[in-house]
């Protein structure tokens, strides 16, 4: 079985421990999670944020399989993690990882090599909802 | 029915913040003026790259008409085309073909526009369906071109999520 359990993009709320029910393993003495949500506040933003609209590229969820794959190996972990796209407001998660390992000290380097490619190489955007209306697309340039 | 539409402005100095987007906000209005509904201008710097990665995003998040405008000549940066065509499924070369012919009477520059128009298909979760038309980067061209992209937007968009077009 692969060390990948969940490498997915939804458009469905994301449920934490469901990921950490994916790695579960009599052979693994540490178990990590990561949750990315949403803020309710940004250093470009005059006003507060209400929301954000993430919208994936349709190979979003082949890269997301890759970067899961590639994290893991080498090591004996085991990884759940999942984005979410669609409309978020603030508090929601967006990003959930769990890891599995035999040792702490990989589970927590394995968990981060994951959050750290998923925000250069996932290609999936958001659009950030201010409280004035304001809308503007984050990580695009501009 | 309103559907969304969404322009993004590719441009290495507008993006830099050096000059002001004047195409973008007008493509916005005309849309708008149209009946489409249309947030304000995306930024974003010249590259097959950027542009690519733009058309993605606004299509997933709903967009059905998207208008570029700018980075369609032949200087070294000019890669509209380029990164469009990545996205793009089936070309569409009548609109682009008029939209130069309608921009020419106006300035004989407009046939070097190498801008290309088609559709992108529909893609299960990300998008129904989407009409992709590239313009020059001239406030002018935005003015000439928007009124053809109007009149057979609606017809495209509908045709394309298998509506009647009889």
């Amino acid at each position: 079985m692969s060390g990948v359990r969940i490498a997915a993009i939804s458009s469905r709320p994301l449920d934490v421990e469901a990921h950490v029910a994916a790695v579960s393993d009599a052979t693994m003495g540490a178990e990590t999670t990561f949750v990315g949500r949403v803020r309710d506040h940004d250093p470009d933003a005059a006003a507060a944020v209400v929301a954000l609209e993430y919208s994936a590229h349709p190979d979003a969820q082949q890269v997301m399989q890759r970067i899961a794959g590639e994290a893991i190996a080498g090591t004996g972990a085991i990884v759940a993690v999942s984005h979410r796209v669609g409309r978020l407001e603030v508090g929601d998660a967006a990003v959930v990882i769990a890891v599995a390992s035999s040792h702490r000290a990989e589970a927590f380097d394995v968990c981060r090599a994951i959050i750290e490619t998923i925000k250069t190489d996932l290609p999936v955007w958001k659009r950030q909802i201010e409280a004035d209306g304001t809308t503007a697309w984050k990580g695009l340039g501009g | 029915m309103t559907y969304a539409a969404a322009v993004i402005t590719v441009s290495d100095r507008s993006a830099a913040g050096s000059r002001a987007d004047a195409a973008g906000p007008l493509a916005v209005a005309e849309m708008v003026r149209g009946g489409f509904s249309c947030a304000e201008p995306l930024v974003v710097a010249d590259g097959a790259d950027s542009v690519e990665r733009a058309l993605w995003a606004v299509i997933a998040a709903g967009a059905r008409l998207v208008v570029t405008t700018g980075g369609t000549g032949v200087g070294p940066r000019d890669e509209t085309p380029e990164g469009t065509m990545r996205v793009i499924t089936q070309d569409i070369p009548g609109i682009a073909e008029e939209l130069r012919r309608v921009g020419s009477s106006q300035t004989p520059a407009a046939i070097l526009s190498r801008g290309r128009t088609g559709v992108v298909g529909p893609v299960p979760g990300i998008t129904v369906g989407a009409l992709i038309v590239n313009l020059p980067g001239s406030p002018k061209a935005v003015a000439s071109g928007i009124p053809v992209v109007l009149s057979v937007a609606r017809h495209v968009i509908e045709q394309l999520a298998g509506g009647d077009h009889g």
